[in-house]
């Protein structure tokens, strides 16, 4: 049986759209368990621990599984010290574990902290798995659903206690709120730069899920949380989307519902120098709906953080969740197909993509010039097929409404197209407009050698100009 | 949960093992209600075992295959070899009988057909006449829409439904689109009338079927992102889930926590007690839960511990169950005072090794509590730096008894020269003494 269902995911990653050089590997879970990765980290010695949804911690150690610890409260955040101890971010607070007698186990479950409201909501989830660059780890904490003695304006609700804010604590347990504004933040990750980014998923006050930059005293959009800062219920009732949409911080990108994503989960930078492909100093995010990744690359404008979403592999399993890289540059993919049903028909489990070194033919990245846009490919392009592209751009509403479409949609002209000497980089002019997603079809396009591309499109999220 | 899918293709030709007549089934029928049921259900809709009257058998589904799985049993599962308790011939009376009660879908198949727009109505695309980009075998015999590898497609289920008894059924569905779904049973395409309700749509058709073999056929052109799609049959109170997403949702949806060697700590949301309750339980079947907010000891109960299936399927909205009733419970019971005073607490960890033991600072003063069980007792041990005169609030229910301190009017009062150390023995009151 094992080997039927190797099999059929060997099947569904050939068919799936893969590009070239990248294969999906199935690790085996441990069995009878829940094994719904919802935290995930690789420690220097390539050790892989894993928090479940279920509420155990498993160590991956020389292939073998071993249960580090249990009967936590839906941990959604993990990450591994040096000192060999984890800490994980559970419902009602934030955990260091640490196996004191070492026998593989832990056996103190230290709270770092819990000065958060946590009223027994099923929606409100702590998420984390990251530390600052002053060495505080970083949570962000879900706000809650279906909930009538709570707040809200919308949809999702909040009994106070931060709900819908970000907040760091320090490792003697100090703990401080960063930002506001989330909604269901279900992934944190970090840049080459310490630069902490979340995504955001889609919902009331979030037309399509987001990433965005994590910066102290931002607000980010959905405002019941406004209810922990200086705003009372009714000031808060009296005021339009329109006062809020004044205060938001604009996502570093929209990532397209439905073409990219529906749930994404934590942003995982590619350090792999090489490793991983040609993708380095980029952004891996996981969807737990389409079981899929896609990649963000950054562009900084001044202090703000703008970029570009490329769909990347299908064909998951299971609903992709929690990434990290490991030191051969291989990515660890965890899993979870419940409660937001995901396309992958498994309903958990663990996978871990490697690239083999083939170059895909594949758009490396897309970055905004003064006047136009700059598409650098991984492989030159066959120069008679330069101009046959489109453009379109569009916008979301921000409203309270759940989710928006697309609004405006609009084709858009460019011209003066140009390929690099080195046959690899396409430039052309656009007129550009702020605050709009740019999405590119490169379907037409082909390399020298009349290759297709395997992910056609580019969503570009304008907020600045250069 | 989802059982490894091994197809009993074909049950219904299969030769009985015993004489397979109305009395045999009804025979089986008796012991089936006298002992199986605990495991599989009354209607065999599966509990702690697994459901027996969908097509997916997991050790075989011939019914040699079945009488034997009966027959030996599976004792590390918490199956007993039932041949050493009935007769082979009793045994056989079981399997005809659970073969009687054989409901849903077998040889279902499907087409995928990617890229297929709605932009007509559902009969006008003929799905039927097009040709598939992929087709094949649906691994469980549920229909399934959420198959396609693409963002735009048409699906066809197609197989037969078996009925287990003639009558007016109630065909329900729950899905994500109003339009474009379409139902054939032996040919006949259904009228329903699918109406919009929040976030979803919803109908419910009302169709006469004879027990026995249909032909059915689902066509569905995808509208709105794939999500929930539920169809169901229903007949005097019986659900025959007909969809993936009904049939998991019909599911056991029961995990018992248990503690066998050593104590169990847990940190789950639990009916009766407030949230960040931390649960603990014995071996000696003693549960007991500490509130972190005001180091009380804030539940206690016997025999099962949790049930967190419910916090735990689906998206966890709702609470664990305790299915015994609590000696006490709420936002605390045993709660200590100091100087008669309810004390500042400040939760810092709690550790599992060499006992289960909670640390706090109680008026910045270090103070841990030990817990074991002893019998049907708990027993706690507290360790406190305070220098004050510490007190423990008795609750309904129970008796605190210590060598360290003497009980009045509804507190036990610490000798201060114990604070170091001190133990509590907390028994439950017995009811009439």
């Amino acid at each position: 049986m094992k080997y039927l269902f190797a099999l059929l995911s060997l099947i569904v990653s050939l068919t799936a759209a893969t590009p070239d050089g990248y294969k999906i590997e199935t690790i085996e879970t441990p069995e009878g368990v829940r094994f719904h990765v919802t935290g995930m980290d690789i420690d220097k010695q390539g050790n892989v621990y894993c928090a479940t949804r279920f509420g155990d911690v498993w160590k991956l150690q020389n292939k073998r599984w071993q249960k580090f610890a249990e009967g936590l409260h839906e941990p959604c955040g993990l990450l591994v010290e040096e000192d060999g101890s984890v800490v994980v971010t559970q419902k009602p607070e934030m955990t260091r574990l640490i196996d004191s007698n070492k026998d593989g186990v832990a056996d103190r479950y230290i709270e770092l902290t819990s000065e958060f409201g946590f009223h027994n909501n099923y929606h409100e989830f702590n998420f984390g798995g990251v530390k600052d660059n002053e060495g505080n780890y970083v949570g962000t904490l879900n706000l809650g659903h279906e909930d009538s003695k709570a707040f809200g304006l919308s949809l999702m609700v909040t009994r106070g206690g931060y709900r819908g804010c970000a907040y760091k604590v320090s490792p003697s347990g100090e703990f401080k709120i960063i930002a506001s504004g989330l909604r269901s933040p279900a992934g944190l990750g970090k840049n080459s730069s310490g630069d902490i980014f979340y995504t955001d998923n889609q919902g009331d006050y979030v037309g399509t899920s987001m990433l965005l930059h994590l910066r102290e005293n931002h607000f980010y959009g959905h405002p019941a949380s406004l209810i922990d800062k200086d705003f009372t219920a009714e000031k808060l009732k009296s005021m339009k989307d329109t006062d809020f949409d004044k205060m938001r911080t604009r996502p570093v990108v929209w990532i397209p519902h439905n073409e990219i994503a529906q749930s994404p989960g934590n942003p995982e930078w590619d350090n792999t120098a090489g490793k991983f492909g040609p993708f380095s100093n980029q952004f891996f995010i996981g969807d737990q709906s389409r079981s899929s990744l896609f990649r963000v690359s950054l562009q900084k404008i001044g202090d703000t953080y703008q970029g570009c979403v490329f769909d990347f592999m299908t064909g998951f399993q299971s609903g992709a969740m929690r990434l990290r890289f490991d030191a051969e540059g291989s990515l660890w993919v965890g899993e979870t197909g419940r409660g937001w049903l995901s396309r992958g028909a498994k309903m958990y489990g663990l996978q871990k993509v490697s690239w083999d070194g083939t170059l895909p033919f594949e758009m490396q990245d897309v970055k905004l010039t003064k006047d136009g846009f700059k598409v650098t490919f991984t492989k030159e392009l066959d120069q008679e097929s330069i101009s046959n592209f489109t453009i379109k751009s569009w916008h979301y509403d921000y409203t309270r409404n759940y989710g928006s479409p697309v609004r405006g949609i609009q084709p858009v002209s460019f011209s003066d197209v140009n390929l690099s000497e080195d046959k690899k980089v396409l430039t052309f002019k656009v007129p550009l407009s702020e605050e709009k997603v740019f999405s590119f079809d490169f379907s037409q396009l082909k390399s020298l050698v009349g290759k297709n591309l395997i992910n056609k499109h580019a969503y570009y999220t304008l907020i600045k100009k250069l | 949960m989802i059982k490894n899918s091994i197809f009993l293709l074909g049950f219904w030709l299969l030769v009985s093992v015993n004489a397979n007549n109305d009395e045999s089934i009804q025979r089986g029928k008796k012991i089936y209600e006298t002992v199986c049921f605990a495991c599989h259900g009354k209607n065999l809709e599966g509990g702690s075992g697994f459901n027996l009257r969908d097509t997916v058998w997991v050790h075989g589904g011939t019914p040699s295959e079945i009488l034997k799985t009966i027959k030996k049993g599976f004792p590390e599962k918490g199956m007993i070899p039932f041949e050493t308790v009935f007769k082979e011939n009793d045994l056989k009376d079981v399997v005809n009988f659970i073969l009687s009660r054989q409901q849903g879908f077998k040889n279902l198949s499907y087409k995928i057909f990617q890229n297929l727009r709605a932009d007509k109505p559902i009969e006008d695309l003929g799905l039927s006449k097009l040709k598939p980009e992929k087709s094949g075998v649906l691994k469980l015999p549920y229909l399934d829409i959420n198959l396609p590898e693409v963002d735009w497609f048409g699906i066809q289920n197609s197989g037969i439904l078996v009925i287990p008894e003639s009558g007016e059924y109630l065909l329900k569905g729950i899905l994500r689109q109003g339009s474009h779904i379409q139902m054939l049973i032996d040919g006949k395409p259904l009228k329903l009338d699918i109406q919009k309700e929040k976030w979803q749509y919803t109908f419910e058709h009302k169709v006469e079927l004879k027990k026995g073999e249909h032909d059915f056929e689902l066509n569905y052109v995808k509208i709105h992102k794939k999500a929930s799609f539920h169809i169901e049959l229903e007949k005097d109170g019986m659900t025959m889930p007909l969809s993936k997403g009904a049939f998991i949702k019909s599911q056991n949806r029961q995990i018992v926590i248990a503690s066998t060697t050593k104590p169990v700590i847990l940190r789950k949301r639990i009916d009766g007690l407030p949230s960040k309750t931390i649960a603990v339980a014995f071996p000696e079947k003693v549960n007991v839960a500490i509130n972190p907010r005001n180091a009380s000891i804030n539940g206690l109960w016997y025999g099962e511990f949790v049930d967190i299936g419910p916090n735990v399927f689906g998206r966890g909205r709702l609470a664990s169950l305790v299915k015994t009733p609590y000696i006490f419970s709420g936002d605390e019971g045993i709660t200590v005072l100091e100087n008669t005073s309810k004390a500042e607490v400040d939760y810092l960890e709690y550790s599992t090794y060499p006992q289960a033991r909670f640390h706090f600072k109680v008026n910045d003063k270090k103070l841990s509590i030990e817990m074991t069980a002893l019998g049907e007792s708990l027993i706690l041990t507290y360790r406190s730096e305070s220098k004050q005169k510490l007190s423990l609030q008795v609750p309904e229910g129970v008796t605190l008894e210590s060598l360290h301190g003497q009980t009045v009017n509804n507190t036990l009062i610490i000798d201060p020269k114990h604070n170091e150390k001190f133990t509590v023995k907390v028994t439950k009151k017995e009811t009439g003494k």
